[in-house]
């Protein structure tokens, strides 16, 4: 019996259902940062609270992965990936080396978030808004991943 | 240096070390510790032919690794720079675009690393 192999279906459930809080918060914080560029700092309270609860969502699809990736090394990789499509153990590979320095990313991000306004240091979206980007780019990615190998292998019998 | 300064400084460079130390265990042939889900022990063996987990440890590993150098970076910025002193806007920009070249860099190798590895360039035909 690999740990938590019982509840793997109602926490994969749970991992999507974080996941889109996250690309949802993610992604509407992108479109804010990017009218920073552009001079127009509107929204800087609503971009704050999309920060905080991206990382909040991050946390919680990062714990229930952590928690569900034995099975699924077992199930899914090694009993059909790994055989059948090896290619696709590539794309997930790719998925959780991103998603683990992702969360060393995005608490850089709600810390730097944090210490400074956007209208009044604007020299900081030197960094604040590549971060922002590249932040996308890797819950975009994981998005896509997850649920393209969901459909390709979704559970074992 | 101001609070925010020091945070910005001190987040690039967490940023890039934990990107460069997670793409250092591939590179290099660090002894990480796995985890064997089918027998739920910890080895710091690779076993072939048995599934097990290097991804916990290679985290552990940057995010201790990155830790103690931020650290490193906080208490030389302590000793070197002053209070009072101003980050100028040029530092900081070049602070900013440094630190995401080497991040996109980072995850551009770990990228190609596992593409190579399970063949995914030879699927889309590169």
């Amino acid at each position: 019996m690999v740990f938590l192999e019982s509840f793997y279906s109602p926490l994969l459930l749970a991992h999507l259902l974080a996941t889109f809080l996250l690309v949802g918060a993610m992604t509407h914080n992108l479109t804010i940062v990017i009218s920073y560029l552009r001079g127009k700092f509107g929204q800087q309270k609503l971009e704050w609270l999309y920060v905080r609860v991206s990382l909040w969502a991050y946390a919680v699809v990062y714990l229930i992965g952590a928690l569900i990736y034995p099975a699924y090394r077992v199930h899914m990789r090694y009993e059909y990936f790994d055989k059948n499509l090896p290619w696709a153990t590539g794309l997930f590979e790719v998925k959780e080396h991103w998603g683990a320095v992702g969360l060393g990313m995005f608490f850089v991000y709600y810390l730097l978030r944090k210490s400074f306004q956007p209208s009044e240091e604007r020299d900081k979206l030197y960094l604040y808004v590549p971060l922002c980007a590249l932040l996308n780019v890797i819950v975009w990615y994981k998005v896509v991943v997850g649920c393209y190998l969901t459909l390709l292998k979704g559970s074992w019998s | 240096m101001r609070k925010s300064d020091a945070t910005y400084i001190l987040g690039a460079v967490f940023m890039v070390l934990t990107n460069f130390f997670y793409c250092c265990t591939m590179w290099f042939p660090i002894k990480l510790p796995r985890y064997y889900p089918l027998e739920h022990a910890w080895k710091w063996v690779n076993e072939n032919n048995v599934p097990s987990q290097g991804w916990y440890g290679m985290q552990a590993f940057a995010f201790l690794a990155a830790g103690i150098g931020t650290l490193i970076t906080y208490v030389a910025l302590r000793r070197v720079v002053s209070a009072q002193t101003d980050l100028k806007p040029a530092h900081i920009k070049m602070c900013g675009a440094i630190a995401t070249f080497v991040t996109l860099v980072c995850m551009g190798c770990m990228l190609h690393y596992e593409f190579s590895k399970w063949g995914v360039f030879t699927v889309i035909g590169l």
